[in-house]
C-alpha cells in the first residue's frame, strides 16, 4: 500500500513542480477582458449556457454502470471456474451462472433492440 | 515496502526511477511520433536541431514552460487539477507492470551489515490482485476529463469533454470483458503469475487429448485472438488516439475539452496522454504477448546458458522493452493510417459491437475450457 | 505503518465527506464524494481486501461517480447559500449528531476487536466459492435487478419524448 501512495504523492508533485515553473520564469499580464472571454472561434461569445443536452449521455452513463455491474460478477467466476469443474456440483454452478449470463445478453439485446444506444 | 533500511531505500529509489523513466520516455515518444509519421507520409520529420533532431525535444519542453500561467473564473483548483488527474493514474497502473522476471538476491555483507536475501522486483510494487488494481485506476482517467471541461467555464469544452467521457466510459466495458477471457484461461489476478503461466510452448487438453504445438510460445493471443483484438481496440479508444480522436479533434469543438489550456498544463494533458500509450502498450504485452517471455528461447535455456539469475532479468527487461516498443510504433502506425471515427460510429462499435463479441469470447473460452 | 495510513486515509475521508455536504456548488460535492470514495478504496486496501478495493475503484470511483458529476456538471445549478446561524437547524443537528455517534460507539465498543484475516491472494477464489454456493440467491436477483433497472431506465427517459 505504501508504495502506491508514494507513487501517487511523487507523480502528483511532479505535475506541481512542472505547474509551478512557468509562475517564476513566464511574463505575467494583467487579467485583460479579451482573454477571459470564452474562446468561441474568434468571435464573441453571445449567449450563456442555454443549450438542450441530450438525455443519451445519461442513459449511456447508466447502462455503462450496470453492464459494469455484471462484468464485475464474472471476474471472481472466471478466476475460480477450474476449481468448480473439479467439484461435483459443477453443473449446478454453471446453470446458475448461465441464468445470470442469460439475463446479461437478454438486457443488453434488449437495449439494442428498443435503439437506446443509438445515434450518439 | 522492505525489512531494512537498504532494502526500503532501494525500493524507494526504484518507484522514482520507474517513475522518472516513463515521464522521461514522453518527449521521446512525441519525437519518434514525428519522425514515424513523416516516414508514413513521404515527408522528413524533425531533423534540423541535433542527430536525427533530437534536441527538438528539448526545444518542446522548454517552449511551454515559458508560457504565460492563465487561469481564470472561480474554479481555479479544479482547473489546475486537471492536467494533475491525466497524468497520475497512468503513472501509478505503470508502477504496477513487471517489467522483467524478479530475481533473488542471497545474503551478503555491505559495510559490515549483514543484509540477508531479497526479492528485487522489477515493478514499484507488487499487487496480488494488480489486474482489477489497473481497470480501477485507469477509469479514473474520466475525472480529468470532465474536470477539465467543466472548469473551463465555456460551452465548447464542457460539450467535447461530455462526448469524450461517454466514449471513455463505453470501451471501458468491452476492456473489462475482454479481460474475463484471460481471467478464465490464467485462474490469477497477479501479472507475475499471468506471464508465468504464458512461457513454454502451446500446450493445452481439449476433450482429454493433450495437444502440445512447440513451435508456438504459449502466449494468451494464440488462445485468443478475438479477445486480443477486442481489447487492442479498446484500448486505443481509451487513450483517445485515432481513429478514436474526437475528443481532440481540431476540426469540430475547437479544440474539445482542452480548449482553455496552455503552456505547461496543455503539455500534462499530452504527458498523460502518451503514459497512458506507454501503459496500454505494457498492458497488451502482459496479457496477450506473454510480457517478457523470449519467444524463440525458453527461460530455463537463458538461465543455463546465462549462469545467473540478475543476467537473466536483465536480458528478459530487454525482451520487454523491444516488445514494447513495438507496439508503440503499432500504435503510432494506426494513427496515421486510419481516419478519425464520427461519434455515433464511435459509440456503436463501442456498445454493439465489441461489447457483444467480448461476451460471446468469454463464454466460447468458458466452453473450451469446460470440454 | 499500517496504523499512520489508516490514520491519514481516515482523515481524508472525513474531510471529504464533511466537504460534499458543506460545499456550496453541487458539482464540486460531486468530487469531493468521488475522492472520498477512492480514499475509502485505500482503505479497504489496508484491511488486506485488495480485490475489494479495485473493484470499489471501478464501480463506485469510476463509474457511479462519473455518473454523478457528469449530472451536476452539466446542469448549471446556483451555488446554494451557506446558512449557519439558524437555531432550528443547529438543534437538528445536534440531535441527529448525538443519536448517530451514541449508536455506532454503542456498536463499536460492544464486541472485542477482530483479528484481520489475511487471506488476499485467494480473495478472488474465495468470493467465488461463497457467492456461488451460498449466496446463489441473492447473486441471481441481483442479476435480475440489473435487467429491470435497465429496461426501466430505458422506458424513463422515453417518457418525456414520447415516441
Amino acid at each position: 500500500m505504501l508504495p502506491i501512495v508514494i507513487l501517487t504523492l511523487a507523480s502528483t508533485g511532479f505535475c506541481l513542480f512542472l505547474i509551478a515553473i512557468p509562475y517564476f520564469f513566464a511574463p505575467k499580464d494583467k487579467n485583460s477582458e479579451t482573454k477571459a472571454s470564452a474562446y468561441e472561434c474568434g468571435l464573441a461569445p453571445k449567449q450563456k449556457r442555454d443549450s438542450q443536452i441530450s438525455v443519451k449521455f445519461f442513459l449511456t452513463a447508466i447502462l455503462f454502470i450496470l453492464f459494469d455491474i455484471e462484468i464485475i460478477f464474472l471476474y471472481p467466476f472466471a478466476l475460480a471456474y477450474r476449481d468448480f469443474l473439479q467439484t461435483e456440483q459443477a453443473l449446478g454452478i454453471i446453470l446458475a451462472m448461465g441464468i445470470f449470463i442469460l439475463l446479461f445478453i437478454f438486457g443488453l439485446w434488449w437495449e439494442i433492440k428498443s435503439k437506446a444506444l443509438d445515434w450518439k | 515496502m522492505g525489512k531494512d533500511f537498504f532494502e526500503i531505500s532501494i525500493n524507494l529509489i526504484k518507484i522514482f526511477v520507474i517513475l522518472f523513466s516513463m515521464v522521461g520516455l514522453v518527449p521521446l515518444l512525441v519525437w519518434a511520433e514525428r519522425r514515424v509519421s513523416a516516414l508514413m507520409q513521404n515527408r522528413l520529420g524533425p531533423n534540423r536541431y541535433g542527430p536525427f533532431g533530437l534536441l527538438q525535444i528539448l526545444a518542446d519542453l522548454v517552449k511551454p514552460l515559458m508560457k504565460e500561467d492563465f487561469s481564470k473564473g472561480n474554479k481555479k483548483l479544479l482547473y489546475y487539477l486537471a492536467p494533475i488527474l491525466a497524468v497520475v493514474p497512468p503513472a501509478v497502473v505503470f508502477g504496477s507492470i513487471p517489467f522483467s522476471a524478479p530475481f533473488q538476491v542471497p545474503a551478503f555483507e555491505f559495510f559490515g551489515f549483514d543484509l540477508g536475501p531479497y526479492t528485487f522486483y522489477f515493478q514499484s510494487f507488487h499487487l496480488n490482485t494488480a489486474v482489477v488494481f489497473a481497470l480501477g485506476v485507469s477509469s479514473l482517467a474520466s475525472y480529468s476529463l470532465l474536470i477539465a471541461g467543466w472548469s473551463s467555464e465555456s460551452k465548447y469544452p464542457l460539450f467535447g469533454a461530455l462526448r469524450a467521457a461517454a466514449q471513455n466510459i463505453s470501451y471501458e466495458l468491452a476492456l473489462s470483458l475482454s479481460l474475463v477471457g484471460i481471467l478464465f484461461l490464467f485462474n490469477s489476478l497477479d501479472f507475475l503469475e499471468i506471464i508465468e503461466k504464458q512461457s513454454g510452448p502451446l500446450s493445452f487438453s481439449l476433450l482429454g487429448k493433450d495437444f502440445v504445438f512447440s513451435f508456438l510460445p504459449n502466449w494468451g493471443v494464440f488462445y485468443q485472438p478475438l479477445g486480443a483484438l477486442i481489447f487492442f481496440v479498446a484500448l486505443i479508444a481509451e487513450c483517445n488516439r485515432i481513429p478514436f480522436d474526437l475528443p481532440e479533434a481540431e476540426a469540430e469543438l475547437v479544440a474539445g475539452y482542452h480548449t482553455e489550456y496552455g503552456g505547461i498544463k496543455l503539455i500534462l494533458f499530452y504527458i498523460g496522454e502518451y503514459s497512458h500509450m506507454m501503459v496500454s502498450s505494457a498492458l497488451m504485452i502482459v496479457f496477450y504477448f506473454g510480457g517478457f517471455d523470449p519467444y524463440p528461447f525458453s527461460q530455463e535455456t537463458l538461465l543455463n546458458f546465462l549462469g545467473s539469475d540478475f543476467k537473466l532479468s536483465l536480458v528478459l527487461f530487454f525482451v520487454f522493452i523491444i516488445k514494447f516498443f513495438l507496439f508503440l510504433f503499432v500504435f503510432m502506425w494506426i494513427r496515421w493510417s486510419l481516419p478519425r471515427f464520427r461519434y455515433d460510429q464511435l459509440m456503436d462499435l463501442g456498445w454493439k459491437k465489441l461489447l457483444p463479441w467480448a461476451l460471446f469470447n468469454a463464454l466460447l473460452t468458458a466452453w473450451f475450457i469446460f470440454l | 505503518m499500517e496504523t499512520f495510513l489508516f490514520y491519514i486515509f481516515s482523515a481524508g475521508l472525513l474531510l471529504t465527506a464533511f466537504n460534499t455536504i458543506f460545499c456550496r456548488n453541487p458539482a464540486k460535492g460531486a468530487l469531493n464524494l468521488a475522492l472520498s470514495m477512492i480514499l475509502l478504496a485505500g482503505l479497504f486496501f489496508l484491511m488486506s481486501a485488495p480485490f475489494l478495493a479495485g473493484l470499489q475503484l471501478i464501480i463506485y470511483a469510476g463509474a457511479v461517480m462519473v455518473l454523478f458529476v457528469m449530472v451536476l456538471m452539466l446542469f448549471n445549478l446556483k451555488n446554494e447559500l451557506f446558512v449557519f446561524f439558524k437555531k432550528r437547524a443547529w438543534i437538528w443537528t445536534v440531535f441527529l449528531f448525538g443519536l448517530c455517534s451514541g449508536l455506532i460507539s454503542l456498536m463499536a465498543f460492544s464486541s472485542p476487536p477482530r483479528e484481520n484475516p489475511s487471506y488476499s491472494f485467494l480473495e478472488g477464489k474465495q468470493i467465488a466459492l461463497k457467492l456461488f454456493t451460498e449466496y446463489l440467491l441473492i447473486f441471481e436477483m441481483i442479476g435480475l435487478l440489473l435487467l429491470v433497472i435497465a429496461i426501466g431506465v430505458v422506458v424513463l427517459s422515453r417518457l418525456d419524448k414520447e415516441e
